[in-house]
């Protein structure tokens, strides 16, 4: 009787095992009612601890087979009760795309790897040979089909893995994160993938997805997830609109929609766009046409000013992982004044990583020199340089180890060598900051993911360190983190702190960066301020780089009086609001 | 920017088309081979083929090279303590107190190094060259169960990526000032406690997802299990696996019947 439905969840509760005997499970789903008819293309939002990937094993019926746990009320996928189906004999109708590359490319070769669930559901070899071709044709990988899955780059092994799925034939698709730590590149490569996917049609999707702009392209529907219920449903549109109920849900929307509603407020307009093209056509409509002249750049702003002493000094670096390969690095000089904040930004395997890992000794220069604080870091050890730099790296959750919160962030200040009562004091200021005094003896181990992450910051924060590098923080990061991250990094900007933020998000890069780098193939190929940076379209473009959509509007606008060096949503309501004449 | 740690090579090679059955046979000959024999010349000779047959398979000179490097400490280590600490018969050519260097000895630790070296490079010519999906499936057909040859197989997948995980930790806790404990051998182990609990606790975490990638890709699906290529003994194959046994047979007479290569000299 519902053979209209493809996915049916009623009265949805789960708890995963309690962490220790005696501990309350949780709720992890707490109450959700989800009906998906075919060919839809449901997407889901929500803050890190909202329960996204827990639904997504739910519906996939992988939980609670595999996962233990307790579940309440019922899902159904294409008629059958996942109860009664274990994972399984659900193979051939619901196919998962899993956040994580690693766990779920396996096999030698490209081909082996899409072939082994065809494999699994005991197909003819030549039927499976004729998916697999269609498979890696749909996708664009042909040309890596003897090659290993480990060595692709991140978008290549995120469209295998959708191809490994996609190939057994799915009536449901549950996608978790498909854009999760892609770089542009690997980014734009999905999204073609998934506009290929959509123009087929033939299946229904569910996505789980962070980036706003992904959602807006694709999902007929959106669902905001908080705790485990359904707080907000609608189209993606309607629910872009409301910018500050998702801000409190733990939710981005895209940039322009902000803009629009920034707008809309301040101007008391109804504007409603969400791509760049819809806002252009909305926002000249109140302007007039100037002439030629009012449509060019702004000549190029000046240098940046040199600060006093530098902090982080790398001259002609040269570095190679393997003699005979090509060089990661080829010849960069980088001067950076101390409290500066600097974004490094480029493609993945531009050189960005390899070129920070020098500044801490993680990595040795094989020609040049790079020195921090004015020590010659070929001098000092790595633990030396732990004193003068401090990292984030990607995932940081993955370093915490001890067996409470307080030891887990006095490691760092206790390696540096400090005084008992120093490293208390530093533990005790760094809790306090980061609002973890009450959790200071549980084991981290069995902490929300949100607070976990505060851990890893409290960590760094109690080593204080002159200098402070992030490697692509936002990878994994919904936006409550990223809002605390970026809100303490810049207390230790306002400190005279030096920040060099790695990143390949030019949006974050524009709004905190007072100057950006552009790493490409190894070597720096642009360096100033954001504004001028912006308007090197070429040389974005060879790096890869897409320019924000608050930018390329205020470009876009420039022949209707705008000058185009907004670099973000506030300081474009600003200058337009001035532009039409405030409340007009 | 990550270096890998794949064994196989995909080409397009007699050695890559032949049956990992049959290959796997002649290897095991080999190695039985390099076993028996302490003349050096034998085991050089063994050596030399198993390099031939890599460099016929279109393995690059770059992949042997890496894994002489690899195999250097080891081999130094061979030639050094082996003539030192067991000397063997015959005139000194130098005696520093207890220590005594001979002719013999010295051929003694050339000979053990030979086989070491000519062991693993027989194991590279099945490893190098072997799709492990193939391997795996060669096994399946010789009687092992699918789930151990999936295990085994997976097993070798991921010893590179938890590596890779414990490089990136260790990274990650030098950033935070972590160092080896120069102490004794218990503090040097102790040190590495934030290091192996969090790649244990990583590790743990992506086999629990690998699992579910598995499952929801069908392992265990209530069919028959298929295979996109089937292995198959060619004509080809057959000859590989009758020449080699030959050679072999060939090998144990002169060994054993005639008492040849029981010395390295």
């Amino acid at each position: 009787m519902e053979t209209q439905t493809s996915v049916l969840a009623e009265g949805l509760r789960f708890a995963y095992p309690p962490p220790a005997p005696g501990e309350v499970a949780a709720w992890v789903i707490d109450g959700l009612d989800l009906r998906l008819q075919p060919g839809g293309w449901l997407a889901i939002m929500g803050a890190s601890d909202a329960g996204k990937t827990t639904l997504c094993l739910l519906l996939a019926g992988l939980a609670p087979h595999l996962t233990d746990g307790t579940m309440e009320g019922h899902v159904v996928v294409t008629g059958r009760d996942t109860r009664q189906h274990p994972p399984p004999a659900l193979a051939d109708t619901v196919g998962l795309l899993f956040q994580e590359a690693e766990a779920q490319l396996f096999s030698p070769t490209v081909e082996a790897e899409v072939a082994w669930g065809l494999e699994n559901l005991g197909l003819p070899p030549a039927e499976m040979q004729q998916r697999i071709d269609d498979m890696l044709a749909l996708l664009r990988l042909e040309h890596l089909r003897h090659r290993t899955p480990t060595e692709l780059s991140g978008g290549e092994k995120k469209r295998l893995a959708l191809a490994s799925v996609l190939a057994m034939q799915p009536t449901v698709l549950i996608l978790d994160e498909p854009m999760g730590g892609l770089d542009p590149v690997g980014r734009q490569e999905v999204l073609d993938a998934l506009s290929r996917l959509r123009h087929e049609g033939s299946v229904t999707i569910l996505m789980t997805e962070s980036d706003p702009e992904a959602v807006a392209a694709f999902a007929d529907r959106l669902v905001i997830l908080d705790q485990g219920r359904i707080a907000l449903e609608a189209s993606p549109r309607d629910l872009f609109r409301q910018v500050e109920r998702l801000a409190a849900l733990g939710v981005s929307v895209p940039q322009l929609a902000q803009l629009a509603a920034v707008l809309n407020r301040r101007l008391g307009s109804a504007f409603d766009f969400i791509s760049v093209d819809e806002a252009q056509a909305n926002l000249q409509r109140p302007l007039t046409a100037k002439d030629a002249a009012g449509a060019e750049a702004p000549s190029s702003p000046p240098a940046p000013a040199a600060l006093a002493g530098s902090s982080v000094k790398v001259s002609d670096l040269w570095f190679w992982y393997e003699q005979e390969s090509t060089p990661a690095l080829r010849g960069v000089n980088l001067n950076v004044p101390t409290g500066q904040f600097v974004a490094l930004v480029g493609a993945n395997g531009s050189g960005k990583t390899t070129l920070v890992k020098h500044l801490n000794g993680l990595l040795r220069p094989r020609r040049g020199g790079v020195s921090v604080g004015g020590q010659d870091t070929s001098q000092c050890s790595v633990g030396e340089l732990a004193r003068s730099v401090g990292f984030l790296f990607q995932h940081p959750e993955q370093q915490i180890f001890s067996a409470t919160v307080q030891k887990e962030v006095a490691f760092g200040p206790r390696n540096l060598g400090l005084s008992p009562e120093e490293v208390d004091a530093r533990v005790e200021s760094a809790l306090a900051r980061f609002d973890l005094s009450a959790v200071a003896e549980r084991p981290p181990a069995i902490l929300s993911y949100g607070l976990r992450r505060r851990i890893t910051l409290a960590s760094l924060a109690a080593m204080d360190p002159p200098v402070l590098v992030l490697d692509e923080p936002t990878v994994g990061l919904d936006a409550p983190g990223l809002r605390e991250t970026f809100q303490w990094l810049a207390e230790l900007h306002a400190r005279g702190r030096t920040i060099l933020l790695v990143t390949h998000d030019m949006a974050l890069a524009a709004e905190y960066a007072e100057r950006i780098v552009v790493v490409h193939e190894g070597q720096i190929l642009g360096d100033g301020l954001p504004a001028g940076l912006f308007e090197q379209h070429e040389l974005l473009a060879r790096a890869s780089l897409a320019l924000p959509p608050v930018i390329a509007l205020g470009q876009a606008l420039r022949p209707f009086g705008l000058l185009g060096d907004c670099l973000t949503v506030d300081a474009f309501c600003q200058e337009y609001a001035a532009l039409v004449g405030e409340g007009s | 920017m990550s270096q890998s740690f794949e064994l196989y090579l995909p080409r397009d090679s007699w050695l890559h088309r032949m049956d990992p059955r049959a290959k796997l046979w002649v290897v095991l000959l080999a190695a039985t081979v390099g076993l028996m024999y302490r003349h050096i010349f034998v085991l050089a000779g063994l050596l030399l083929l198993a390099h031939l047959a890599l460099l016929s398979a279109h393995i690059p000179a770059e992949r042997l090279r890496w894994l002489w490097a690899r195999l250097a400490p080891l081999l130094l280590m061979i030639l050094i303590l082996q003539p030192l600490f067991a000397p063997g018969p015959g005139p000194d050519l130098l005696a520093l107190g207890p220590l005594r260097l001979t002719v013999s000895g010295l051929l003694e630790g050339v000979s053990f190094a030979l086989r070491a070296a000519a062991l693993a490079f027989v194991a590279a010519v099945l490893m190098l060259t072997t799709d492990p999906t193939l391997l795996v499936q060669g096994l399946v057909r010789l009687g092992l169960p699918y789930p151990w040859g999936l295990t085994a197989g997976l097993a070798i997948r991921y010893l590179p990526t938890t590596f890779g995980l414990f490089a990136a930790i260790s990274e990650a806790q030098q950033a935070r000032g972590w160092i080896v404990d120069q102490g004794g051998f218990l503090h040097r182990v102790r040190s590495y406690v934030p290091i192996l609990v969090a790649t244990i606790i990583g590790a743990l975490r992506l086999s629990d997802n690998l699992g579910l990638a598995l499952a929801a890709r069908g392992l265990g699906y209530n069919a028959q299990r298929t295979t996109l290529h089937d292995v198959h003994l060619r004509p080809a194959d057959w000859l590989a696996v009758a020449l080699g046994s030959l050679a072999f047979i060939g090998m144990v007479v002169l060994r054993f019947g005639l008492g040849f290569g029981a010395v390295p000299w």
